[in-house]
């Protein structure tokens, strides 16, 4: 049991790129159920022990649903600081403060030349800088390109709650003009 | 029919409608200006009658505020620079991010799997959890060994050599998969080249590879 709890965790915790290119964070359902020949009940019981155990390390798992599929995944309970820099923090503030304008921000999708709008002109980065920074806002699983410009992958949805998301939109909208 | 607002109703609408529009244009007005427009409203209250000409009233000093707030905000901003407000976002940003978990790739490879056939009374008793039709005799499990650093140096440098030796990809097929990912980290770290096929109008005087590096 300990190792099965051990397995998990680390399926939980690992990242990998899918064949869109898109980085997944943690493990669908379906995997999971594939790899450790289980049950939904018993896969419930097992994560619900995970769940148990890791929140004394200030963990806690999360449930996602992505492109229809149940996924899982663990987070951290505070707020700490993640592998992005100051740029790539200040335009993915940007993309959240112009996507939670919108109707349906989760699904919404933001012109990028509108954003590049913003911070190019603005002298906030050049253009290169730019640039740069989407790729790697896109690289780290932040953000996805679609047809009409960028829209939210599943790991912003994930480390910033929808409060946090609202409080990003409206120090963006004052500190970027 | 529709009905039509009376003056004071009027000069109520339209002054909301008025500091709705500079808001959401981010339009800036001016504090004489604002203060005139105060100072009219504060007139007019002696005339409010209705409960509507009172609710319309509280809409305008609402958008009073909005605008207030809105233009301390731009003021306060304005005295910093495009770096010091990136930063500022940034912060924000940073303070309000619940990282997820995950393990870096690089530990991936300290284990190196090794293939290991023991008897069944060896194996461990959750192995050994088979019907008696159809038990093994033998059963197959991996084990893992740790790597040492200069194992581990050794194989960078094996790789190093292998790669000046054989500068076609396509004859790095026999690479195992432990030493497919030393390479891609060798690559990535800008310590080797990969090199690739290029266009046949190309000069073939002149290899082209690619090597990345972290800035």
């Amino acid at each position: 049991m300990e190792e099965t709890l051990q397995e998990l965790f680390l399926a939980l915790s690992t990242r990998w790129r899918q064949k869109d290119d898109n980085l997944a964070i943690g493990m669908s359902q379906n995997k999971l159920l594939q790899a450790l020949e289980i049950d939904k009940n018993n896969l419930e019981k097992l994560l619900q022990e995970l769940k148990a155990k890791i929140a004394f390390l200030g963990l806690e798992l999360v449930e996602y649903l992505y492109k229809g599929e149940l996924w899982y995944s663990i987070r951290a309970n505070y707020c700490c600081p993640s592998e992005i820099k100051k740029e790539e923090e200040a335009t993915l503030a940007i993309i959240i403060g112009s996507l939670e304008k919108m109707k349906n921000p989760n699904s919404a999708e933001v012109s990028i030349q509108q954003i590049k709008k913003k911070l190019v002109s603005g002298k906030y980065l050049s253009e290169y800088q730019f640039d740069r920074v989407i790729k790697n806002l896109e690289y780290l699983g932040y953000i996805k390109k679609g047809r009409k410009g960028v829209s939210y992958s599943p790991r912003t949805l994930i480390e910033f709650s929808e409060e946090a998301r609202k409080h990003i939109a409206q120090e963006s909208q004052k500190l970027i003009f | 029919m529709k009905k039509i607002p009376d003056s004071t109703e009027k000069k109520l609408i339209d002054c909301i409608f008025k500091y709705r529009e500079a808001l959401s244009h981010k339009k800036y007005l001016s504090v004489p200006e604002r203060e005139a427009d105060r100072q009219s409203l504060n007139d007019l209250y002696e005339t409010l009658s209705s409960l509507k000409q009172k609710v319309l009233d509280s809409k305008c000093y609402l958008q009073f505020g909005e605008i207030q707030k809105e233009q301390t905000a731009r003021l306060l901003a304005d005295e910093t620079t495009p770096e010091q407000r990136t930063e500022m976002l940034a912060y924000v940003l940073r303070c309000l991010c619940h990282p997820v978990v995950h393990f870096h790739g690089r530990s991936s490879i300290n284990n190196y799997p090794e293939r290991k056939e023991m008897a069944l009374e060896e194996a461990e008793p959750e192995f050994t959890s088979f019907s008696e039709a159809n038990r093994p005799q033998t059963l197959c499990t991996f084990k893992t060994r740790p790597i040492s650093y200069e194992e581990l140096e050794a194989s960078r440098e094996k790789l190093r050599q292998f790669i000046k030796k054989e500068t076609s990809p396509q004859s790095w097929s026999s690479l195992s998969i432990n030493e497919a990912e030393i390479l891609s980290q060798l690559a990535a770290d800008g310590q080797a080249k990969i090199p690739i096929e290029v266009h046949d109008s190309a000069p073939s005087n002149y290899p082209v590879a690619i090597v990345l590096k972290e800035s």
